[in-house]
């Protein structure tokens, strides 16, 4: 199928304002890594659940659970490869 | 209490494929509609943002388009517009593509609400009122 943006120059000049920032460091993988669980978790709670206020406050709750295991992947990993 | 499929049911999935939180408005459910609409349409906006137009393409990226198809009209209308990488590296493409692909399976669950909600009683009721099943 032919991209419309081709037709559109606008569209295809579109460029993100992140790409000033350069190639993405430890950090910044880190922020969406902490975005898009925390989104996962959000719509996944709200499953079969009406009450938003529990939907998000199970979300948190699990969400923080993820990132302690996560934690603990990591610093595995981490020593990992520092011993090895 | 589980019910049969009625066509409403499949109307309101239906929905809820060609825009995230659409379906849910359909039953009625107001609050819901706007929570998982924005959530999956805002991750869906971040993707494309993320690959700069670049990360919906079903013919650069026909299995993760599989996914990104369940977000609806947002993607069909995302493949359709979207840029080609002109010889410039798009740093944060992958990122895009990733963000783009969860956004539509993010969906599928939202569909799944939708068609569980109907299943325990609340479409039957016309306008989908408060439901009575039970939350895990």
């Amino acid at each position: 199928m032919t991209s419309l943006a081709v037709l559109h120059p606008a569209l295809q000049a579109f460029r993100s304002p992140l790409a000033v920032v350069g190639p993405m460091g430890l950090g910044e993988h880190a922020a969406w890594f902490l975005l898009i669980s925390l989104m996962t978790f959000l719509v996944y709670s709200g499953l079969r659940e009406e009450d938003l206020a529990v939907v998000v406050r199970s979300a948190l709750a699990r969400w923080v659970r993820f990132l302690v295991g996560s934690a603990v992947l990591f610093g595995c990993f981490a020593a990992l490869s520092a011993w090895l | 209490m589980m019910r049969r499929m009625s066509p409403r049911t499949g109307y309101h999935v239906l929905l809820a494929w060609v825009l995230p939180g659409l379906g849910h408005l359909a039953q009625g459910r107001r609050g819901k509609a706007l929570y998982f609409g924005c959530l999956v349409l805002l991750m869906y906006a971040l993707g494309i943002l993320l690959g700069e137009g670049a990360s919906v393409s079903a013919t650069r990226y026909p299995y993760h388009f599989y996914g990104q198809s369940l977000a609806g009209l947002p993607v069909l209308i995302g493949n359709m517009l979207g840029s080609t990488p002109a010889g410039e590296t798009i740093l944060r493409l992958e990122l895009g593509v990733l963000f783009s692909t969860v956004a539509g399976i993010l969906n599928l669950v939202v569909m799944v609400d939708v068609y569980e909600f109907a299943r325990r009683g609340g479409a039957a009721a016309g306008t989908g009122g408060a439901p009575t099943g039970a939350s895990r």
